[in-house]
């Protein structure tokens, strides 16, 4: 019965919004092999992504959350299934063309910042834009900014190992921001921090969607899921329920005369 | 471009970041590549560097050679001659020979290297006047008389202060006076570049109107030759090679069976008298020495490899955020190689210097020859070369591994907190570069082991003489002036005054001593009654001239007949003392003594056998016995003698009145290479010096190689039990006892020793062919060396493994189950 539910919710997700999404997995699956066991992380995921929505992914341990995640930031590519970001199929993609499509359309933000312990917060950020080979000039001015844009350009001379765990985490989002990507990928973004600090990376995320940009985050959390405008359940490596937030919210506020 | 500064920026804060792992791998790869280049900058300096002229790779060496007579391959006057002559077209031959003499200038008298050369030896090599004029194409022939002195360079700036009023002055050259007329070009200082040659004179200044210039068996000259332009030097080996046969078809007698060939120039930079092949068997055994070091910065390569995949695990992490930031395999690789790249640069400087460091060392060491010699191990565009490519190979070994693994990293990493402990593959490979140290470190022992073997033997073998209590000065009362009369009185008194010193036993005089292998007697003997075949020559023995005292001095035994008396007089019959090799090779089924044997040619003057000598060690105490004889200094005046003293006890205290009597006696005579005949042993490269030097350099790359693998062990096993920490807490709460926890350790570290000392051993004996070709006294296969390693391995690097075995069962449970 799960599968029939599973299809209807892919099924619905396909019919949902308008025009064409951002992100479009189909039939998507996930295997891992090794000597003798096969793990199906992923089996037969439906989900598209719309510009400019916030959507949250939840879930027990182990159903395929990051998977998910990693697939859809082309860190890792699915055994099976299609995938169009932006339109264009990206699930066949080389190494080489994965890396490019993910410094240019994709930003990361991680439940343990993975900030280079040996670079300067100003380094970090600017570090994707590196690899893009953007001239230094462009380079400084979107550090800049977007150190502006979380509140740390005053720390850009600064090692990660001097920060607080949430300024960390606002450097992760700046260099996140640095590169102006299609979408930003969250995963636990507030798992190592205190409340008070996750608190101020969510408010971060919920600003930034709403000056436009498309999120995508992993969380346990259901108070934080429910910031985003729709969320979807894994179980088994299978969506199993979606829940439209946006909805609710409109429901329990009614719009102000 | 903004990448790699990037890198680079970001490396070097990496390796100032690490300041211990650095100066650890700096240290590494310097003594790695310190010893490669130091050892490449002495092949270079004896092997590779051509001589200061102009297009030095147009000079070629002329050898000559009769059928039966395998000598030195000299050539005579009369045959240059000949062959520079019908030879013009393709080469332009000249010649040369070397020797010591004194150099008066005022009241002062200097012991010079010189050069006695053909007129066109200048114009053949290219070099060009510093200061006056050359010596002349027209100058030096037979009948001439050319009384002038060319100064080199260096001995003008160093003995005149670069005085330019010296052109032109009057100086006497082992009493002879000559006139300077020039100073060569800086930096040309004789035809061979072993020698540092002080001053050139015509070749008719040495072989005065008495030398028999047509001599064809006069074989003095050391030939080389410009090629004319356009003409290869396979075509003009090939015309000396038809010149050869037609000077043994002219002149049977002198010449019979006469071989000729061209060599590069390059061949006749360890000897003047290269033969074919010969070169190419001397680069062979400086290229098993490379190979040696090159051993040593292989090991060296694996230690850091090893260190920098440690460190390429635990930043896997690293490389999978910049992958997953947008890093390509391509950048991420490229950044690993550039922290190797930066370590192998530092290395690289640092191996310089302690190359550059060494390189003096080496050239500082004074080889007691005879003459001067200059070992210029400096360093040149080539030894840099050397030292970068050795640069570049290291960082290449030590950086692939981790570049290959940085370019493998898993974006998806960044997204699990595990992933961070080693694969079994990584430890393999660690493992596999261990075995390879060990592996390497016990080639590099055992070869060491061999060479200290070898020493230890030639040390104490028999020489045919006895080195102990004698001792030798050199002296040409000839350098002051002394004509033949005034020199063999002032030997005669010298003597007397010697036996006169308390504490001589006894004293003689010899033209040469043992191991000093840059003078050569060397004449062509015919036995009578023997004819030599048609078509064949002479064969060219070597031989001594001695006074009376020789063999109770040395205490080389006569084993037949006696030795030389003093009523064997300039008047008397010629007599002979020939080695027990002669004896046998000249009268195997006849007694020797009173045959007689000619060195002039087959109508004599006869020379009679009078004793038989045991065979002894003559030029090189390395080489096998060879056929000797004797002649008696009062049938056979030379000016240059070697006075050998035998004392009671030590030597030192008579040394002294040794010198103090040739200074009464003739206070104008030098004195020179007043030493005892153990220094003179172990001072001279025919000596034990070679064989020292050789030993010692093994030693050093072998104790590197042991402790690099000491280190690699050591760090390999010291990474596993950290990374084992979690295992060992566990298996400690559940009852194992501290030797338990070492037994798990000392095991891995025992598989991975017995791989590794099992690859070395059959390396070693693998290698023991190529090595049976430099080792002396001492079997390639010494099973006390192959023994004696194998346990100084083992034991060592055991104890190096007993740190961590013991940090291992320190293990807290509570704290280990709580890692990671």
């Amino acid at each position: 019965m799960e599968t029939n539910s599973q299809t209807e919710v892919g099924q619905k997700q396909k019919g949902n919004g308008s025009g064409e999404p951002l992100i479009r997995l189909e039939a998507l699956t996930k295997v891992f092999y090794t000597e003798e066991v096969e793990t199906h992380a992923l089996s037969g995921v439906h989900l598209d992504i719309r510009k400019g929505e916030y959507l949250s992914i939840s879930g027990p341990s182990g159903c395929g959350k990051s998977t998910l995640l990693s697939i859809i930031g082309l860190l890792d590519s699915p055994t099976g299934g299609k995938y169009w970001l932006g339109g264009t199929p990206v699930e066949n993609l080389n190494l080489s063309d994965r890396s490019r499509i993910r410094n240019r359309e994709v930003g990361f933000i991680f439940q343990s910042f993975n900030l280079i312990g040996d670079l300067t917060v100003y380094e970090n950020v600017e570090l994707p834009l590196t690899y893009r080979g953007m001239p230094s000039a462009e380079r400084k001015k979107r550090v800049m900014d977007s150190l502006e844009r979380v509140g740390m350009a005053h720390r850009v001379r600064h090692y990660p190992s001097q920060l607080s765990g949430g300024q960390q985490q606002r450097v992760a989002v700046a260099r996140a921001l640095a590169g102006s990507p299609a979408i930003l990928l969250a995963d636990e973004p507030t798992g190592n921090l205190d409340s008070k600090n996750g608190e101020a990376v969510m408010d971060l995320l919920k600003e930034l969607h709403k000056e436009g940009a498309t999120i995508c985050m992993v969380t346990h959390d259901p108070r934080y899921a429910r910031n985003a405008d729709r969320t979807v359940h894994l179980f088994d490596g299978r969506i199993v329920d979606e829940q439209d937030h946006r909805a609710h919210v409109e429901e329990e506020e009614p719009p102000a005369n | 471009m903004t990448s790699l500064i990037q890198d680079l920026k970001y490396g070097l804060r990496m390796l100032t970041k690490n300041p211990g792992f650095t100066a650890v791998a700096v240290l590494t790869l310097a003594l790695g590549i310190g010893a490669n280049t130091a050892i490449f900058s002495v092949v270079n300096g004896l092997v590779f560097r051509n001589l200061p002229v102009p297009r030095p790779g147009k000079l070629v060496s002329f050898g000559f050679m009769c059928k039966g007579n395998p000598g030195i391959p000299a050539t005579s006057y009369a045959d240059l001659q000949d062959a520079r002559h019908q030879g013009a077209k393709w080469v332009d031959l000249f010649a040369y020979r070397m020797g010591t003499d004194g150099l008066t200038v005022g009241d002062q008298t200097d012991r010079i290297a010189t050069s006695y050369v053909t007129g066109n030896f200048f114009s053949g090599l290219g070099v060009q006047p510093a200061l006056g004029r050359l010596i002349l194409p027209s100058e030096g022939k037979p009948g001439g008389s050319d009384p002038i002195i060319v100064l080199s360079y260096s001995f003008w700036k160093s003995r005149f202060g670069g005085d330019p009023s010296i052109v032109g002055r009057s100086v006497r050259l082992d009493g002879k006076p000559l006139t300077v007329v020039g100073i060569a070009q800086k930096g040309f200082r004789g035809a061979w570049s072993l020698a540092d040659i002080q001053a050139f004179v015509p070749l008719n200044v040495s072989e005065g109107p008495s030398f028999p210039w047509t001599d064809r068996t006069m074989r003095n000259l050391f030939v080389l030759g410009r090629l004319r332009p356009g003409v290869a030097l396979s075509r003009a080996d090939a015309a000396v090679q038809v010149i050869a046969s037609r000077l043994a078809h002219e002149h049977p007698k002198s010449d019979p069976g006469a071989t000729a060939w061209l060599l590069p120039e390059r061949d006749a930079s360890l000897t003047p008298f290269p033969k074919p092949g010969e070169f190419h068997r001397q680069v062979a055994s400086f290229v098993f020495f490379l190979a040696l070091a090159l051993l040593v910065l292989l090991l060296a390569c694996f230690n850091l490899a090893n260190m920098l995949l440690v460190r390429a695990t635990a930043r896997a992490h690293e490389m999978a955020v910049r992958s997953a930031l947008g890093a390509g395999r391509g950048r991420l690789a490229g950044q690993a190689l550039t922290e190797s790249f930066l370590l192998a640069i530092f290395g690289c400087g640092a191996g310089i210097v302690v190359a550059v460091w060494v390189s003096n060392l080496l050239q500082s060491i004074q080889i007691n020859a005879g003459m001067n010699f200059r070992l210029n191990f400096g360093f040149d565009a080539r030894v840099f070369l050397y030292a970068t490519c050795a640069a570049v190979l290291a960082a290449i070994l030590i950086g692939l591994v981790p570049a290959l693994r940085a370019a493998r990293a898993n974006p998806s990493e960044v997204l699990h907190e595990s992933g961070r402990t080693a694969t079994g593959a990584k430890s393999r490979l660690r493992s596999f570069f261990v075995v390879g140290q060990t592996a390497g470190s016990v080639v590099l022992l055992i070869v060491a082991g061999l060479f200290m073997r070898g020493l230890i033997a030639v040390e104490h073998m028999d020489l045919g003489f006895n080195p102990d209590h004698l001792f030798k000065a050199n002296m040409d009362p000839h350098e002051a002036g002394y004509k033949k009369a005034q020199a063999q009185q002032f030997y005669s008194h010298l003597l007397d005054r010697m036996r006169a010193i308390p504490g001589v036993k006894s004293a003689s005089l010899a033209l040469l001593y043992p191991s000093n292998a840059v003078m050569a007697y060397m004449m062509p003997v015919e036995a009578k009654g023997h004819a030599i075949p048609a078509g064949s020559a002479a064969p060219t023995i070597e031989a001594n001239i001695v006074s009376p005292d020789y063999f109770k001095t040395m205490q080389i035994p006569i084993v037949r007949g006696r030795p030389f008396l003093d009523s064997d007089t300039a008047t008397s019959s010629k007599v002979a003392v020939v080695n027990q090799t002669l004896a046998r090779r000249l009268w195997p089924k006849d007694d020797p003594l009173g045959e007689s044997f000619s060195i002039s040619g087959p109508n004599g003057p006869w020379v009679k056998v009078v004793g038989i000598a045991r065979n002894s060690t003559y030029l090189s105490i390395a080489s096998k016995p060879i056929p000797y004889f004797y002649l008696p200094v009062s049938q056979n005046y030379q000016s240059y003698e070697t006075l050998l003293v035998r004392t009671v006890g030590h030597s030192r205290a008579v040394m002294r009145s040794a010198e103090s009597a040739v200074h009464s006696l003739a206070p104008g005579v030098p004195v020179w290479g007043v030493r005892t005949m153990r220094q003179t042993l172990d001072r001279s490269l025919a000596g034990f010096h070679a064989l020292w030097l050789v030993s010692m350099l093994t030693v050093t790359l072998g104790l590197l190689g042991l402790m690099l693998a000491v280190l690699g062990v050591y760090g390999v096993i010291s990474y596993n039990v950290s990374r084992r920490t979690k295992e060992f807490g566990i298996r400690i709460a559940l009852g194992a006892r501290p030797r338990d926890i070492q037994r798990i350790v000392f095991r891995q570290a025992l598989i991975l020793l017995t791989i590794g000392i099992t690859v070395g051993l059959a390396a070693a004996l693998a290698m023991s062919r190529v090595m049976a070709h430099v080792l002396r006294g001492v079997s390639a296969h010494d099973p006390l060396t192959y023994a004696s390693v194998t346990l100084l391995i083992a034991g060592v690097t055991l104890l190096a493994c007993y740190i961590p075995a013991r940090r291992a069962t320190k293990v807290d449970p509570m704290v280990a189950l709580r890692y990671e």
